[in-house]
């Protein structure tokens, strides 16, 4: 009896020692906001291009343009005024007065070397391709030389860089920006407002490993101490902020969910202010009355579709490609993940992208089981004995949703399928090298508000660059007559004019559209979601969501 | 002794040697199969500029032409790479170009704080529950200890920890913060997720189930080797000699019973790195089970490496340990 007296009393004791490391500060203050995000790659403009890093970089550092959340059209942030008379050659004359957290002053030269940045070849940047429309891009990105020059044959050589800097782009003087571009791109200014384009202090280049844990911004948020990609980091409200768009609340805390974790638990503790219902969760999160206020709901413009290897047999054929489209019961899958979570699509660019909406697909997208038949027979049938694979990626509830689509076209068509799932890394190399042997998914999510965006880095740069296998001289043309519209408008339409020469040769099949499910907490309002930049796992515009105290 | 150290250091070198190998050919084998992991740096919906993609992989020594032939072991690849380890350089990620050897430092703590709670966990109630049996042998105590961790062990951890972070932990959480204040310990231990603000606070329930898992193995050692210690010749002597139950316990039956149990210890050590892969990806640790397992996924060269590198070496470590405390408690062992 004694030992387990003994041993009680070693537990007991060991309970003593773990409550004193309970000392830790707190987390819920006042003003501070509590929101989620998922893995950051760079806090440094150019290098993050994703969702999780641009939530950060667009509240720390401040940008040309804003976009308007409403509407997405693009507002002058920095930037007193962007203009151009041959949509070639812009002039950008910036704000005056402007600093960096550090005091240095934003001016031409620090957008200029931030562009520089991320447009040299050898920084091996992620956003690098947003300057392959610059002229000079050439120069700073060659071809690798031919094998007979490399001193090791096993290791490829490229020739010298003589140059850093894009020469399609000047400082007129300290307040000017001259860019010059390859081509006439009439929507110029609506990418502007990505962090591709962020000015850099210089402080922040001396020492980018330094900026990219404590980043030096010219935002409305300022980090104190450095962010971490593990464990988050709370950015304070910068009260020398002198832009137009300050927030309200005193700080935001970044809370860090790896891939695999979500923050709805967390959220149902109060530690989190926005946050969006996994799929396990939807059903109770809706259901909720005590949530129902407190829910938003929109678009979400990512895009879904069924891609086709148009450059294996029997999918280079436009009718299969359409029949099978046809065949699937949108609705009827979008119930199998939950109804509100997807929308069926009607074309390649979704109705909350600046000329989207226009129904491309048409009558290809409607579910349609005899017309898929009758158009599968005038095709000359599906090859007998031929499985339909359906190459998917395993990752969270993709295997339902393509099986659903499989069981759809199954039943519409009376062949047999097969799903093929696979990691990412292995899916990624199987589409890019063309080695897809059917029907895959695919998936886009917009960098910014313009149809062209859903188009050309799909679709474009010919049959062996994209993952289709998909080149048509109309499309083409319609792109570079988009580019050369002396209008906004005008480019638009062409760009839409581009996605029904798309919809011709019907490379995809276009599936869903997102929607935006969040949900927040009882002592923040005026919650607004920008549908384009959003995180996907909740989020909220910082510059204007309220803490009520 | 010092030369039994010594000639097991030399054998873990060599060991070490041959993992470092293995794994090196294995993921080179990987990436000769499977394809290139560089095209992951672009996040894989955007096809890349093959200029770009040169660059990328020129960046990560992917570029050597061995990475296209399948079976070759790319020895210059593997020099480059020991040298570099021997430097200190452990290479970068892929993904988000970040230095290995700095999120080893984030990493390794979080595992670390896990096993402390979870073989605190499992060796306390295994002695506790193992003693209590080994005394009450054949009796209903007996009988109900060993069906309950058999029990125990039988629920995968993973189930375990879901029914915690889906059905408990959001309620006791609410719970504790209306009693105790969400600032307090009550109202952060409960959580259903790890949180960096309170490393050790949020991670002893994850320690507590992680602690669980060989349960009831350990149990059964426990009470098995004192079962044999207390009808053991020595123990009768000592009892003859008048000595006091409390000294036969602690000096004969206990430390001697030790030996199977820091066996055993030491192989939960090594297997908890399974357990920590399940719980560190449910409760969201960052910590190493989760790093290599989503290193494979990723194709994360240096990440696998190193990472099962340090695994490596802790399990070889941890064994030498064993080893030596044999000679501690049983002085029947000697090594020289």
């Amino acid at each position: 009896m004694r030992h387990t007296k003994l041993a009680v009393a070693t537990a007991a004791a060991a309970v003593l020692a773990l409550t004193a490391c309970a000392g830790d500060p707190g987390d819920a203050e006042d003003g501070t906001l509590n929101m989620q995000i998922g893995q950051v790659v760079s806090l440094v403009p150019g290098g993050s291009g994703e969702s999780e890093g641009f939530r950060i970089i667009k509240n720390v550092y401040e940008g040309l343009v804003y976009y308007d959340a409403e509407t997405g059209e693009p507002e002058n942030l920095v930037a007193e005024a962007i203009a151009s008379e041959d949509n070639q050659n812009w002039t950008i004359t910036l704000k005056d007065g402007l600093t960096f957290h550090n005091g240095e002053p934003v001016n031409a030269d620090a957008f200029i070397r931030s562009w520089n940045r991320t447009a040299y070849g050898p920084n091996a940047l992620r956003l690098n391709y947003f300057f392959s429309t610059f002229q000079g891009y050439e120069e700073l990105n060659p071809e690798p030389l031919p094998e007979d020059q490399w001193a090791d044959p096993e290791v490829p050589e490229f020739p010298e860089i003589e140059t850093e800097a894009l020469s399609g782009v000047t400082a007129v003087d300290d307040l000017t920006i001259r860019v010059e571009l390859k081509a006439p791109f009439a929507a110029f200014a609506t990418m502007l407002g990505y962090e591709a384009f962020f000015p850099l202090a210089q402080e922040c280049l001396d020492d980018l490993d330094a900026c990219e844990k404590l980043p030096i911004g010219n935002g409305p948020f300022k980090f104190e101490e450095p962010y971490s990609i593990e464990n988050g980091g709370t950015a304070v409200a910068w009260d020398e902020y002198r832009g137009e768009r300050a927030p309200s609340i005193d700080a935001v805390k970044w809370h860090v969910y790896l891939e695999g974790n979500d923050c709805w638990a967390d959220f149902m503790t109060g530690d989190i202010d926005v946050c969006r219902p996994t799929a396990a969760d939807y059903e109770q999160a809706v259901n909720d009355p005590e949530l129902a206020e407190r829910r938003i709901t929109g678009p979400d413009p990512s895009l879904t579709v069924l891609g086709y290897p148009m450059y294996r047999e029997p999918y280079d054929n436009v009718d299969i490609r359409r029949a099978l489209s046809m065949a699937i019961d949108r609705e009827g899958v979008i119930n199998v993940v939950g109804p509100d979570r997807l929308a069926p699509a009607d074309g390649w660019v979704p109705a909350s992208i600046l000329g989207g909406g226009t129904g491309a697909c048409g009558e290809y997208c409607a579910y349609d089981p005899e017309g898929a038949r009758a158009l599968l027979a005038e095709a000359g049938g599906w090859p007998e004995g031929q499985k339909l694979e359906i190459w998917v990626n395993d990752a969270s509830d993709n295997l339902a949703i393509f099986r659903a689509i499989g069981d759809s076209i199954s039943e519409s068509l009376d062949i047999e399928y097969e799903l093929v799932p696979m990691e990412w890394a292995d899916f990624l190399v199987a589409r890019e090298g063309h080695k897809v042997e059917g029907p895959f998914r695919s998936g886009w999510g917009p960098d910014y508000n313009l149809n062209e965006n859903y188009l050309e880095p799909v679709y474009g740069g010919g049959a062996a660059a994209n993952d289709y296998g998909f080149e048509s001289d109309e499309y083409d043309d319609k792109i570079a007559e988009a580019g050369a519209a002396a209008s906004l408008d005008e480019a638009v339409a062409f760009y839409a004019e581009a996605e029904a020469a798309l919809a011709d040769e019907f490379p995809s099949a276009p599936l869903f559209e997102g929607k935006v499910n969040f949900f927040h907490t009882e002592r923040v309002d005026n919650v607004i979601v920008n549908p384009i930049y959003a995180g996907p796992g909740g989020d909220a515009e910082l510059r204007d969501i309220v803490i009520d105290k | 002794m010092g030369r039994y150290v010594i000639r097991r250091l030399l054998q873990a070198l060599l060991t070490l040697f041959i993992t470092l190998f293995l794994l090196h050919y294995l993921t080179a084998l990987s990436v000769q199969i499977r394809g290139n992991p560089a095209l992951l740096f672009f996040g894989g919906e955007r096809t890349p500029d093959p200029a770009m993609l040169a660059q990328i992989e020129r960046l990560y020594g992917l570029d050597n032409t061995c990475f296209d032939r399948p079976g070759d072991p790319c020895l210059g690849p593997f020099v480059e790479r020991l040298q570099n380890y021997a430097a200190g350089d452990f290479g970068t990620t892929l993904n988000g170009n970040r230095d290995v050897g700095e999120l080893l430092t984030i990493y390794i703590p979080n595992t670390l704080r896990l096993f402390i709670f979870s073989t605190i966990t499992l060796v306390t109630l295994a002695m506790v529950l193992g003693t209590w049996a080994a005394r009450r042998r054949g009796g209903l105590i007996d009988h109900s200890v060993r069906g309950a961790t058999i029990l125990i062990d039988s629920v995968p951890v993973f189930l375990i920890l879901l029914a915690y972070v889906y059905i408990l932990a959001v309620p006791l959480t609410n719970w504790a913060r209306d009693i105790w204040g969400a600032e307090s310990f009550m109202g952060q231990v409960f959580r259903p997720n790890y949180n960096p603000d309170y490393p050790w606070t949020t991670i002893i329930i994850p320690g507590i189930i992680v602690g669980t898992v060989g349960l009831a193995t350990l149990t059964r050692l426990v009470r098995a080797s004192q079962l044999e210690n207390l009808g053991s010749d020595f123990v009768r002597t000592a009892k003859a000699k008048g000595l006091k139950t409390g000294r036969i316990t602690v000096v004969h039956v206990v430390r001697n019973s030790m030996i199977p149990i820091v066996t055993g210890v030491g192989y939960t050590f090594a297997f908890a790195l399974s357990g920590a892969v399940l719980t560190e990806g449910i409760m969201g640790i960052p910590g190493m089970g989760r790093m290599i397992f989503q290193a494979v996924q990723r194709q994360e060269t240096n990440l696998i490496i190193v990472g099962l590198t340090v695994t490596a070496v802790v399990v070889i470590l941890v064994t030498l340990v064993v080893d030596l405390l044999y000679a501690v408690l049983d002085p029947r062992i000697r090594y020289d």
